[in-house]
């Protein structure tokens, strides 16, 4: 299991890996008052953590860059949607990963996510990762009915 | 409602990947008209084997992309892939071809509840034959057996069209052939499209014939085709080459998805739409132009009044700017020409056809149409009031079309080229799409056939359409003499037997194919414009619906639909006997009544008038030919069993069938074996080359024959011929295999040696055109008289009326939803994002009218529709109201086309209650085109009343996104010309996949990590090359040596896929890549 430091603000993520399918992530923070997604994480009031697999479910074009260890990003969406760079591929975040538009055939992936609080403070500062929702959708680059991924380019 | 569940029976382990038994069968996309290549791949289920390795499109299988498949009787788990050998997508796929594993078809022998065989796709496929009976089982339907359901096609067509049997002289004639009427897809494959035309045209001679998605057979381009230019002529390199593409009433990025990825992006664009769709959105971030119209239908207005102002700017101070070189007088008719034929056009037996009559009509000379026609047309401020599309924006388009506009290229070196669609086609349809060609001729964007070379990329851009569904038609030709002597060669739809005309203001009638929704139920509801004649009443009294949903494609159809139904009151049979059924449908056949045949492989809403229903089968079921936008014609290789009907008794039989075996067998039951033949009219006669068709012409045993007789009378267009030898067995479907879903863009031709070779540009055989006299001079092109004027009373009738609180209504399909649904309401993929149990189509509002009428997204609304053009009836339909701020122009609305809600489910056929109310179609106008009868389903206006209900967005069934569809990016605008190059770079990178050609990999070595980050990351990679660093020198080091590569590829060897122009650009930008700073 991995542990990993979840985004300082709303809007941010951070890119994180998978260890046991060594497939890359990210986590994103969200302020959520409805709708709340079954995957989501609670970290703080109306504050929710959720994990995407970061590759395009379309064709496999990376959606976010990476993050420096411990320092997380804004988001590059707007309005909770997140739009792929190579065939704009438009995924709604605060809605499980769903594909608005474009030719992504599947909802992105989700991480499992226990949140673990700080045992003093109680603030939660980081979350484990318990793998792939995979009974849903499958993260790009793991060979389908597999558990471990394949290099993209080997 | 998260993604759909995954298909546990595949999940089995890796490493075996390929076997003795695995299986990998080239196919193409059953759906849009790009026609993307995919492979099924196939491997026996449970023998643990892996999923297909993906050696060179990176290496994962959707979800979406699989399933379990019964093949040749046997289980196998399947795949089906984008191919990156395919030149067309090279790997690439939309949300519709990436999501066709949910609709692979698998039943368990063993009877056990697999959950791949409990889902909607396979539990509601047609498996036995139907017919409705006064107590039948399923939902009042009972199943009876193939045989059985030929015999009553055979006897009811004997009914309706009067069949005479001439025992002494063994003939058989039709004595009312017009009884039949047919509606039938145009798109699925050449071989099932021949048997039916060998059937319905030259063997019955019905002319009441009608493609799925339009009232007749009429072509969906007639005005454009008059031009000379082939619609589907060009090439899609030639798109990727232009420097500026105009976009006219069509959405590629979700319509043409991959077209638009592979071909579109990276290029200026001008789209004209009323929607703020994503590609208009793309084309204004990325240095283009939407013009956006308030109003549906003025097409016309604006492209003659933009065809007014570039002559007006081409003849005045600044014309050396406007490209006034780029119109060659030289390859447009002759005013002497034209004026031979018009007068030849006198005396044109209208058996032969109304194409020559047309023509004569519309043609314009060079002179005639820059002098008066222009000069007759609004002019560019009127176009801009009339539309609302600002007339600096319509003066800019025209700047970007043929002006001085920096930094492109000047207008004489510039390659603009013109695509067109449905927004064009299903409006006011012959004068839209024929002035859309007039523009194109304006700016010489189409193939120079007297060039050194006419075969390479047209100097100016090309002119042409992109198309919906790929190109399965092909007709039966014959020839025959009528009363007259006229010998009509090479017929195909019967104009002997056809009554509608169009009336031109002056000269000879013309005859045009049958609109078929007049014969259906009378124009008291389909009633001919002021231009057109024909028959007032009904005189179809037998329907056979084939692969099409009739009711969501008509225009003006709630009111239509009820005569339907009325029409086809009366008895059902007691039971379903074959003489029960014969007897009671046919006595209403006899009393002037109809009867509905309907043959598909999934039941819909027409299924509520069916009498009598015959299971098909479909896409991978059979070996079937076809071509797609670029005339790229390839085997659709079978690769799983249709469903078998499960018996009362446990055991299971094929009742499936394609459908050119019905059209056989009935042509059978038609034609006692020792019969000679048929007969024509009184006077008519057969020529010696095509006998009367007698019962062993229908004797094929394979797709594969049929295919062969259909290659071997193709006509010039297709040239299949070279795929057949008249005295040799089939070996069209073969050779086509072999090759894949590369195939070969027709019309074909051989080598010297032997080798068959495609045709990457084709131009209409305008040479065939007249004058009579003359054919020499005539074209290559023409002008086209689009006036404004033939058309501005029904687009005054069409528009909204403000006192009435009407919104005009426009319709079109998107990305994930294809044609009229038939298999994506069954498609879990999409039923995660449309839930079953939507009450309506999806009503796209603006953020200013949903706040004028008191609605938001999820609102349920019903959208009446009073004097609908021209019956004057009103009617209405359901929709959900989904908000789309900034998409859509206060005052227009946008609805799904052909979106079938259904209510309730059932357990026995057809499995669902459909309902007709969700269709936009029940209240578009009934205006149909007298020249050339298309209908304008584009077109209607309606008042939006609140039912107070409201539909969950987010609900158990699945999730209905109200978020911005129209976003192209997020904040990104590309606005410089250093930005464009960029960009242009990086489209190129995506498109063509140039990194990720992993058969190359041996040529890249260790550069290969850095090109795949290129390929993954554009953006970042482009911005960390600009670095000035040594990071930035390393990359831009790298890149040097994978453009050294790409140099060496090019000229050592041809890169598979890559025709010269892509090469040659690759080279290009690739080489500004290494310039940036």
């Amino acid at each position: 299991m991995v542990t990993a430091t979840i985004p300082s603000s709303v809007n941010d993520y951070v890119t994180v890996v998978d260890a046991a399918s060594g497939l890359e992530a990210f986590l994103c923070r969200f302020r959520i008052q409805s709708h709340l997604p079954a995957e989501a994480v609670k970290v703080s009031t109306n504050e929710y953590v959720v994990g995407f697999g970061r590759r395009c479910t379309h064709m496999g074009c990376r959606l976010v860059a990476e993050t420096v260890a411990g320092a997380s990003q804004p988001l590059p969406m707007s309005d909770g949607l997140l739009r792929c760079a190579c065939h704009a591929s438009c995924f709604d975040l605060l809605a499980s990963g769903l594909v608005v538009m474009g030719p992504a055939t599947d909802w992105l992936p989700t991480l499992q996510l226990t949140a673990l609080p700080d045992p003093k403070s109680g603030v939660i500062t980081s979350v484990r990762i318990d793998g792939w929702n995979s009974a849903q959708s499958v993260p790009y680059g793991i060979p389908y009915g597999g558990t471990t991924a394949k290099p993209l380019i080997s | 409602m998260k993604s759909p569940r995954l298909p546990e029976t595949l999940q089995s382990p890796p490493d075996a990947p390929v076997s003795a038994t695995y299986k990998v069968i080239p196919t193409g996309c059953q759906y849009c008209v790009v026609g993307c290549g995919y492979e099924a791949h196939l491997w026996p289920k449970g023998t643990g084997s892996d999923l297909p390795p993906r050696e060179d499109q990176g290496n994962w299988v959707s979800p979406a992309m699989t399933e379990l498949v019964n093949f040749d009787g046997a289980p196998y788990a399947a795949a089906v892939l984008p191919d990156p050998k395919c030149p067309t997508n090279k790997g690439n796929h939309s949300s519709r071809g990436g999501t066709q594993g949910r609709d692979l078809v698998y039943q368990s022998a063993s009877g056990a509840s697999e959950p791949s065989a409990q889902r909607d796709s396979v539990i509601e496929r047609i498996t036995t034959p139907y017919v409705r009976t006064q107590s039948g089982g399923e939902n009042g339907f009972e199943p009876i057996t193939t045989a059985d359901a030929t015999q009553i096609v055979a006897e009811l067509v004997k009914l309706a069209t009067d069949a005479q049997y001439d025992a002494q002289n063994k003939s058989l004639w039709f004595k009312r052939p017009e009884g039949l009427g047919v509606k039938i897809y145009e798109y699925q494959y050449l071989e099932n499209t021949y048997a039916a035309t060998k059937l319905f045209f030259q063997l019955i001679g019905t002319p009441n014939v009608a493609y799925h998605d339009r009232p007749s057979v009429a072509s969906n381009t007639q005005g454009f085709n008059d031009s000379g230019i082939d619609p589907h002529g060009y090439a899609y390199a030639d798109i990727w080459s232009s420097d500026v593409i105009f976009l006219a009433g069509i959405n590629p990025y979700e319509s043409q998805s991959v077209f638009f990825m592979q071909q579109m992006t990276g290029k200026r664009l001008i789209v004209l739409d009323p929607r703020r769709t994503i590609t208009a959105d793309y084309a204004v971030k990325t240095g283009g132009l939407h013009l956006q119209p308030n109003v549906l239908g003025a097409d016309t207005l604006v492209l003659n009044a933009l065809c007014r102002y570039i002559r007006d700017q081409r003849n005045g101070k600044d014309a050396a700017n406007w490209g006034a070189d780029r119109l060659r007088q030289g390859l447009i008719a002759d005013a002497k020409s034209i004026d031979l034929a018009r007068n030849d056009a006198q005396n044109v037996d209208p058996d032969k056809g109304p194409d020559f009559a047309r023509r004569a009509q519309f043609h314009l000379s060079h002179d005639e149409f820059l002098g008066a026609f222009l000069d007759s047309q609004p002019d560019l401020a009127e176009a801009a009031r009339i539309s609302g599309i600002p007339l600096k924006q319509l003066e800019e388009a025209a700047r970007l079309l043929s002006g001085p506009a920096d930094p492109m290229p000047p207008a004489s070196q510039r390659k603009v080229s013109l695509i067109f669609e449905k927004g064009l086609i299903w409006g006011y349809s012959y004068h839209s799409t024929a002035a859309f060609a007039n523009l194109g001729l304006m700016l010489g964007s189409v193939m120079d056939p007297t060039a050194a070379d006419p075969q390479r990329t047209p100097d100016y851009g090309v002119t042409g359409r992109a198309g919906g569904h790929q190109k399965g038609w092909v007709e039966v030709r014959y020839d025959f003499k009528n009363a007259l002597g006229t010998t009509v060669t090479g017929a195909g739809y019967p104009f002997y037997r056809a009554t509608d005309e169009y009336v031109p203001p002056s000269g000879p009638r013309i005859r045009t194919h049958n609109y078929l929704d007049a014969h259906l139920v009378g124009t008291a509801l389909a009633p001919r414009d002021k231009r057109g004649s024909g028959p007032n009443d009904p005189d179809i009294n037998l329907l056979w619906i084939v692969g099409s949903n009739a009711i969501g494609q008509i225009g003006n159809a709630a009111a239509k639909w009820q005569a339907v139904a009325k029409r086809r009151s009366g008895s059902l049979p007691a039971s379903a006997t074959v003489q029960e059924v014969v007897k009671v449908l046919g006595e209403r056949i006899r009393q002037g009544g109809l009867v509905i045949i309907q043959q598909d492989i999934y039941p819909n809403p027409t299924t509520t008038q069916a009498d009598l229903v015959l299971p098909a089968s479909g896409w991978g079921e059979e070996d079937f030919v076809r071509y797609n936008g670029e005339r790229r014609l390839r085997l659709y290789g079978r690769f799983q069993d249709s469903p078998s009907y499960l018996r009362a008794d446990g055991t299971r039989e094929m009742r499936c069938q394609p459908d050119w075996k019905y059209f056989r067998d009935v042509a059978n039951l038609l034609l006692p074996k020792d019969y000679k033949g048929h007969g024509l009219p009184a006077g008519y006669s057969f020529a010696n080359a095509s006998h009367p068709l007698a019962a062993t012409d229908f004797g094929w045993k394979s797709s594969a024959e049929v295919f062969w007789e259909l290659a071997l009378q193709s006509s010039l267009n297709q040239r299949l011929r070279v795929l057949e030898d008249p005295t040799k067995p089939p070996a069209g479907h073969d050779l086509l295999r072999v090759r894949g879903s590369r195939g070969w863009q027709i019309p074909l031709g051989k080598t010297a040696g032997g080798d068959i070779t495609g045709t990457d540009r084709v131009r209409v055989r305008s040479d065939l055109w007249g004058p009579l006299s003359d054919k020499s001079k005539y074209g290559p092109y023409a002008f086209i008289r689009s006036d404004w004027n033939d058309i501005a009373d029904a687009f005054k009738a069409n528009c909204p009326r403000k006192q009435k609180h009407e919104l005009a209504i426009s319709n079109g399909r998107i990305n994930e939803l294809w044609n009229s649904l038939f298999t994506h309401i069954r498609n879990e993929t999409v039923r995660s994002r449309y839930p079953d149990d939507m009450p309506g189509t999806i009503l796209e509002l603006s953020s200013a009218d949903a706040k004028g009428i008191g609605v938001t997204s999820g609102d349920i609304v019903e959208v009446v529709g009073e004097d609908i053009y021209p019956v004057g009836n009103t009617a209405s339909f359901k929709g959900v109201v989904i908000v789309q701020p900034d998409a859509l122009p206060s005052g227009v609305a946008f609805a799904y086309f052909s979106y079938p809600a259904s209510t309730a489910r059932s357990p026995k056929f057809p499995y669902r209650t459909f309902t007709t109310d969700s269709y936009v179609n029940n209240i578009t106008t009934g205006y149909v085109d007298p020249i050339n009868p298309i209908a304008a389903v584009k077109f209607a206006r309606g008042r939006i009343v609140p039912t107070g209900k409201q539909f969950p967005l987010q609900g158990p069934r699945g999730t209905l996104s109200d978020r911005p569809r129209h976003i192209a990016f997020g904040s990104v605008r590309v606005s410089d010309e250093k930005q464009r190059a960029t960009w242009k770079l990086r489209e190129l990178i995506v498109q063509k996949g140039l990194p990720r050609v992993r058969r190359h990999e041996n040529a890249l070595t260790e550069d290969g990590t850095v090109i795949a980050d290129f390929m993954l990351e554009p953006d970042t990679y482009i911005k960390a090359l600009a670095r000035q660093d040594a990071k930035g020198q390393k990359l831009r080091d790298q890149l040097a040596a994978a453009v050294s590569w790409m140099r060496w590829k090019v000229n050592n060897e041809v890169i598979d896929n890559w025709s010269a122009d892509e090469q040659a650009s690759a080279i290009t930008w690739l080489g500004k890549l290494t310039d940036l700073p």
